[in-house]
This record gives C-alpha cells, sequence and structure tokens, in this order.
C-alpha cells in the first residue's frame, strides 16, 4: 500500500521501497441499465443508465505508523497526511475565514469569542508557527484549539477528492435512414484543489498573478466582501493549503453526440458500393459545472496513499468534431 | 444430438483435468523481481559474507569526516573559517537543534546493520559451502562485532542513550521502532561480547592494509581498553592495555617518521586505521575539508599548545598544523611533509589513513589508569616516552589524580590534535568521580568561544545532558518509541 515509506534510521536503512501495511477498504455498487422505448421498423429509441457507487476509507494504519507526512504547512502547500475512517483522496488544511481588515483584528481569541489577554491585560496576538505575528491585510485561518497559534494542529479534514456517484446516461434513436445517439457523462460529490488559483493569487512570489488580485486588502480598514489578503513578498502565512482553493467539482458532461445518414443501398450500388455512410461526431461539447478552474474531470491516482485531487492546469482532452464517411467495397 | 452432447461433455472433463494439473494459483502471483537480488539467493558462499563484512568496513570508511568532527567540532582545538557549513557553525556556536545534519545517526546503523547481517547468516553460509570453515566463519563474525561495537561505542559517547540493534534489518517484520537502551547497558553488552571474540579474531592478515585496516586482536584489545577507560574500570583497562603491550607488535615510531604514522599511514604503530587510497579511487573526505574547503583553522589553544613557534613542539607541532602563509590549517590530513608548508601531490592528497588506535594511545590510556590508581610513578613513566619521542623535555608533576589528569589532557591534545578524540577526553573527565571536575570542562571549552557567547555557552554546558547531541528531529518522528534527550525536549 505504501512506496518509499520511512523507517527509523536506526534499522539501518531510510525507507522501505514498498511495503504492505494496514487494511483499506472499498465498498460499493454499479447499477445499469437499458430500456427500449420504441421499437418499430421505422423508429427505435432506447435509454440507457449507469451510475456507480465507491467509498474507500483506511481501516488500519500500520503500528507505529506516523499518520503526518510531509507536515510542512508551507505557502502553496497542503499537509500530506491520513487518518483512519477517512478515504485515499482526503485532503486536509486550515479553514480559511478571509482577511483582517486591522492589526487590532488580528488577536487571539478563546472558545467563547473572547478576546484573550496577556497578564499585562493587552490582547495576546495571532501568530504564525514560525513566531510571525499576524498584522491587518493578512489572511485570517480558523484557530482550532484556541491557542493563539496557527500551527499543525489547526489542520482539519477539507474535503475528499473521490466521487461520491458517477454515471452515464444517454440514448440512441434511429429514425429510417437517420440515427442519433448521445452519451453525458457525470461526477457528483467530490471536491478538488484549484491548483491554479493556489499559484496565481498568492501575491507573494514572482509568479504572475491571476485578475483576482486586483481585489485584494490594500490599506487598514480595508474590508470589502472576498478580497484578497495584501501583497507581501515571501509572506509567512498567507497562502497556505486551506480551503480557500477547495471548490466542488461535480460536473455534467456530454461527451458524446453523433448523427449518422445511411444511404440507400440501390444509390449506393449506383456508385459501385456496398455500403455508404456519412455523419458527423462531437465529442466533449458542453460541460455544466460550477467548478471554476479549466476541466473538473481531473485524473484520479490511486497507487499514493496520499494523493488527493488538484487541478494543475494540464491539458485537458480536447473537444473534437468530427465528420467521417464509412464506406464498403 | 447425443454424440455432440458426449463430445461437450468430453471437452470439458479434459479442460477441467487441465486446469487442476496445472496446480495452484497462487504460483502466478510468486514473482521474484527481475532486476534484484533477493536474500534466499545471496548467502551461498564464503565470499558473501566477506563482501558484506567489507560492506561495514567502507561505510566506516565514509564516516571519516564524521568520525573527526564528533571528536572535535565541540572542543577547543578548532574555530571555524570562512566556508564552515551552516550546521557545523551552529554547534560550534552552541545551538545545537534536533534538525541538524550531524544528529543523524543513519551512518553508524548502517554499519550496525551490515554487521548483523553477518553476525546472522555466516552460520548459514557455513552449511551449504563446503569451503568455508568454521575457524573462518568465527573470524568473520568476530570482526563483524568488533566493527558492531565500535560503532555502538561512538554512539554511545555521542548520545549517551541509543536504540540497541542486533538483529538485522532483513524483512518487514522485524522491530523498526526500537525504544532507547541505556549507554551504561550498551558498554557492558559491547564489553563481554569483545571479550568473548577477542581469541577468536585473527592476529595478522596477509596485506599491511589488511593487517591495520581489519580488525585484529590488537584491536579488540584497544577497543576494550578504551571502553573500560570511559567507565573509569581502572584495572580492567590495564589488563587490556597490558595486552595490547605484550603482543610486541606496536612500536613508537622514531621522531623522524611521526609524520609518517599519516601518510601513507599503517606504520608499526597503527593499531586501527580506516584505509584510503587515492590512486584506488578510495580518497577520503577530510583532505578536502581540512585543506582546500576552508572549514577549520586551529584554535588560539591548538596554536598556544602545537605551533613551533610557541610550543617548541617542532616534531608535533610541524606535524599538526600549517605555517601562517597557509593559514594555519590542519595539517595532518593535507601536508606532504612535516614542515608546514608543503602540500601533497593531487594524486595523493586524499590517501591519508585516519587513525582510530594507535600505540600512543595505548600508552596514554595506561598512563591515564595508572594514575587515578595511585602508581603516579608509572603513569609518569610513559608520559615521558611519549615526550621523548616527540623530542619534548620530560615532565614531572606532583602526585595527584588532579594534576596528572590535566597532565596527561594536555599531552593527549599535543599527541592526537584533530584525529577526533579531544571531545571525548574532554566528557571523560568531566564525568569521571560523578561530575567532580565539571567546571574544569567548561572553563576550557569556554576559552575557545568568543566572548559574546561565554556565558551562554558556560550556561548551556552545565547540563551534563547537554554534552551529547540531540536524537534528529527525523528520527523521533518515525520512531514514536524514541524520546529525546530532556535537555533538547522543548
Amino acid at each position: 500500500m505504501w512506496k518509499n515509506y520511512s523507517i527509523p534510521e536506526s534499522s539501518g536503512f531510510d525507507q522501505l521501497k514498498f511495503f504492505n501495511g494496514g487494511k483499506l477498504e472499498n465498498k460499493g455498487w454499479e447499477a445499469s441499465f437499458r430500456y427500449v422505448i420504441v421499437q418499430k421498423s421505422n423508429l427505435m429509441f432506447s435509454v440507457s443508465f449507469n451510475l456507480s457507487h465507491n467509498l474507500n476509507s483506511f481501516l488500519e494504519f500500520p503500528d507505529n505508523f506516523n499518520n503526518i507526512v510531509g507536515s510542512t504547512i508551507a505557502n502553496g502547500e497542503y499537509p500530506r497526511m491520513a487518518q483512519l475512517g477517512q478515504p485515499i483522496g482526503s485532503f486536509y488544511g486550515f479553514n480559511y475565514l478571509g482577511v483582517y481588515p486591522t492589526n487590532s483584528d488580528a488577536v487571539a481569541h478563546d472558545a467563547e469569542g473572547n478576546v484573550k489577554m496577556d497578564s499585562n491585560g493587552n490582547p495576546i496576538r495571532m501568530t504564525f508557527s514560525n513566531g510571525y505575528k499576524f498584522q491587518g491585510g493578512d489572511a485570517r485561518y480558523a484557530d482550532i484549539n484556541y491557542d493563539g497559534v496557527i500551527d499543525i494542529n489547526d489542520v482539519v479534514y477539507l474535503g475528499d477528492s473521490n466521487p461520491l456517484y458517477t454515471g452515464g446516461m444517454g440514448f440512441n434513436t434511429s429514425w429510417k435512414k437517420f440515427s442519433l445517439s448521445c452519451q453525458f457523462l457525470f461526477r457528483n460529490g467530490f471536491d478538488i484543489v484549484n491548483e491554479i488559483a493556489l499559484k496565481t493569487e498568492g501575491i507573494l512570489d514572482k509568479n504572475n498573478q491571476g485578475k483576482a488580485v486586483l481585489r485584494r486588502w490594500r490599506k487598514e480598514g480595508d474590508n470589502e466582501p472576498n478580497m484578497l489578503p495584501r501583497a507581501y513578498m515571501d509572506s509567512p502565512a498567507n497562502n497556505l493549503g486551506s480551503d480557500r482553493y477547495v471548490e466542488a467539482g461535480d460536473f455534467l458532461r456530454l461527451n458524446n453526440l453523433s448523427l449518422e445518414y445511411s444511404i440507400d443501398k440501390e444509390l449506393a450500388q449506383r456508385f459501385g458500393l456496398d455500403m455508404f455512410e456519412i455523419g458527423i461526431n462531437l465529442r466533449k461539447i458542453w460541460t455544466l459545472t460550477n467548478y471554476s478552474g479549466q476541466d473538473p474531470e481531473i485524473s484520479q491516482s490511486i497507487d499514493d496513499p496520499y494523493w488527493f485531487g488538484t487541478d494543475n492546469g494540464i491539458t485537458p482532452t480536447p473537444a473534437v468534431y468530427s465528420f467521417y464517411v464509412n464506406v464498403m467495397f | 444430438m447425443p454424440t455432440q452432447r458426449f463430445n461437450n461433455f468430453k471437452l470439458y472433463t479434459v479442460l477441467t483435468g487441465i486446469l487442476l494439473f496445472t496446480g495452484s494459483c497462487s504460483e502466478y502471483f510468486n514473482l521474484t523481481p527481475p532486476d534484484g537480488l533477493v536474500l534466499d539467493e545471496y548467502w551461498k558462499t564464503k565470499e558473501d559474507v566477506e563482501a558484506t563484512l567489507m560492506g561495514a568496513y567502507q561505510q566506516f570508511a565514509k564516516m571519516d569526516e564524521n568520525l573527526f568532527l564528533y571528536g572535535e567540532i565541540r572542543a577547543d582545538l578548532i574555530i571555524q573559517d570562512n566556508n564552515t557549513p551552516a550546521d557545523q557553525r551552529n554547534i560550534i556556536s552552541g545551538n545545537i537543534f534536533a534538525t541538524n545534519s550531524l544528529c543523524y545517526w543513519g551512518d553508524f546503523y548502517k554499519i550496525i546493520n551490515h554487521c548483523n547481517n553477518v553476525v546472522k547468516y555466516a552460520p548459514e553460509v557455513l552449511k551449504i559451502d563446503k569451503t568455508f570453515t568454521e575457524f573462518k566463519m568465527e573470524a568473520f563474525m568476530s570482526e563483524a562485532i568488533f566493527l558492531r561495537s565500535l560503532a555502538y561505542f561512538y554512539l554511545v559517547r555521542i548520545f549517551k542513550d541509543v536504540p540497541y540493534v542486533l538483529e538485522p534489518s532483513d524483512n518487514d517484520n522485524v522491530n523498526f521502532f526500537p525504544p532507547k537502551t541505556s549507554g551504561k547497558e550498551i558498554l557492558s553488552n559491547i564489553k563481554s561480547d569483545l571479550k568473548e571474540v577477542r581469541l577468536k579474531i585473527p592476529t595478522t592478515y596477509n596485506t599491511i592494509e589488511e593487517i591495520k585496516g581489519r580488525a585484529t586482536q590488537a584491536a579488540v584489545d584497544a577497543l576494550l581498553a578504551d571502553i573500560c577507560l570511559w567507565n573509569f574500570e581502572y584495572d580492567e583497562c590495564l589488563t587490556y592495555a597490558n595486552n595490547v603491550l605484550n603482543t610486541n607488535s606496536y612500536f613508537l615510531q622514531p621522531s623522524s617518521k611521526w609524520f609518517e604514522l599519516f601518510f601513507p599511514g599503517n606504520s608499526l604503530e597503527g593499531i586501527f586505521e580506516l584505509q584510503f587510497d587515492s590512486q584506488n579511487g578510495q580518497s577520503n573526505s577530510l583532505y578536502q575539508n581540512t585543506y582546500v574547503l576552508n572549514y577549520y583553522e586551529a584554535s588560539t589553544y591548538a596554536m598556544d599548545i602545537l605551533f613551533p613557534l610557541l610550543s617548541q613542539e617542532i616534531i608535533r607541532g610541524r606535524g599538526s598544523i600549517s605555517s601562517e602563509s597557509k593559514g594555519y590549517k590542519i595539517w595532518k590530513y593535507c601536508g606532504g611533509a612535516p614542515d608546514q608548508n608543503t602540500v601533497r601531490p593531487g594524486s595523493i592528497s586524499g590517501s591519508c589513513n585516519f587513525i582510530i588506535y594507535r600505540y600512543a594511545d595505548i600508552l596514554l590510556i595506561k598512563a591515564e589508569s595508572l594514575s587515578q590508581l595511585g602508581r603516579y610513578d608509572e603513569a609518569l613513566t610513559l608520559i615521558n616516552e611519549i615526550r621523548r619521542r616527540a623530542l619534548m623535555e620530560e615532565v614531572n608533576s606532583q602526585n595527584t589524580p588532579e594534576s596528572f589528569e590535566d597532565l596527561i589532557l594536555i599531552e593527549r591534545a599535543k599527541e592526537f590534535a584533530f584525529e577526533g578524540k579531544r571531545w571525548f577526553d574532554l566528557l571523560r573527565m568531566g564525568r569521571r568521580n560523578n561530575f567532580a571536575r565539571k567546571k574544569k570542562l567548561i572553563e576550557i571549552i569556554v576559552q575557545n568561544v568568543p566572548s559574546t557567547q561565554k556565558l551562554v555557552i558556560a550556561s548551556k554546558l552545565t547540563d551534563p545532558d547537554g554534552w551529547y547531541l540531540p536524537v534528529s528531529s527525523s528520527e523521533l518522528e518515525s520512531n514514536p518509541n524514541l524520546v529525546q534527550n530532556p535537555f533538547y525536549a522543548n
């Protein structure tokens, strides 16, 4: 189940190249059906539908398992973790709560919402794990344990890259010499980390930035809704892996539409052909989704137990429009 | 119709029969990787055993830089230079964190793993290879036990308590997560291991590189003497030191040949040396680090006690520190001659051996034990023997353990400068008699640091746990059964 599994150096080795330990469970069901609605000599119409549902989860980890691998909480990175009961493909990070409008807003609160004070009666400033004190314009993250420090203990489960339901539906019809078929694909119930946004909206390095950074915090007191944190080169904590970049990836896509006309046999034979068909085939021409990135159909890889679904802006499969001719002679 | 059904029936019977006879499915799933050597295929001949043993020696040789650092970097004979790596600078300035690369003990455990493999599988090979004699097997296993014990001796002196692993990591079911065992227990175990193998280990080999580079009975005795001294078991220490003396195979080289102890090495004085030979592609790292890369410089104290102009140490000084024009560098590993100026030519620059034990060490170990037992005259004789070889005047001392301890400490500093021993000598003094002379250790170290850090380092050294290095943070993360050294547990 694990590759390059770190083991203590007291064994004489750094890693085990492959290690089978722990238990992973996959449970689900699949259903498909096809119904011919009309079947006459001239007209045929059938619909088909298939649906599958799969849940996987870690049942057991190996002894002495350290479930926080790559527990870096640096900018642009999501800590790679695995938790019992959660699936491969789940991801973890911080809860992003917006931006502090002013310096005085960046203070620690306790569980009841009261501002925490130190022994001199001054409010305790929120700090990041390396000691940096948050200021107005910095990103605000939820302090889960109310200790005034944003660190690995404030990392929570953010979402699951595995779809709840995957399926397709379509219909097939033919009337006299024409035939038309159409196929949809949908996936629903999964989240994607929009890594393109992560890389282009951080305003903390020399990367090209997207238009969204035009609506960032600029001065004390700014408090627009949905504004981004301030521009700050090498900011310690303004672009941590959080739910700011997690989006629902559910989509419905028209994957295949084709229309075909079969020319009369006698007419065809006049050309010396046994069969002559022409048609057009359209692929991936329409997608319905709320995902703001390029293509929600990201590839899934389950050979890495710490994998989670991210959209890296890999060139997606293109929409294809084709015209074809089928002849037989 | 019936015929066809019968034919079908025959067909099905034949097919089922074939399936049943082809055996179980699991055979098809037991695949050996075509590009690797599997455990069952390896341990077949005595050459395999020797090869793994050589792997342990080679891994030791790769550590020459680290063995040097562990013994010198926290002590008072070297200071940093322009290009000292950041991790080492941090240690020198007393800012030792668990993320420091010197806290990585993996290299020692690689050696230990090789040795454990030899100890476990040599008896298996004995059953298979008919040319493998029991005598030879015992010899290989003894060498492995010597190397393993030496590795653990270093680990205990550097980290104090470490996991004590005796089984090789040869399958997934090994316990990879051992807790720490106390250093005291480890030392007592390795002492009994060494005592057991002393008589089974060869006393000599065919080539000079093997005689000085592989474990011999004298090397085992030297290690035993060193361990006993670390444990303050003076009488037992004398037994082993005398064993080495009584072999009559090791002698202090005359002063004119002192420099040759290091290059080419393998002299009559060496007992166990890590072998290097640039011309065979086996260069050490110390040449680069101490000469080319500007990592270290001799400290003021080292200059005071060794530099010929200041200390009259013509033999030892000329061989230890380079001239001013060469930057007061460590000379033992790069020099071509004991004149502080001539550097070795490139083709042999990395050929200097790293000496772990030599005869002079045994004499001073014996002197230390004698002086702690109150036999001051005998101790003084030995100290003066060393001094005579170095063309220095004889000394005298008050007949008290402390003044002899001070005398021997300085003599060892001059004799074994930059050989990776100074820090362990200082720790020994600091630990003696339940930390009676802790203040003296702190005084010595603090002399060597810049004035801005004196108070900080002095306060850090008051806790003896701080004399050891922390367990590396990555090791703590992967092994939840380990606890950090309390001094560093924040």
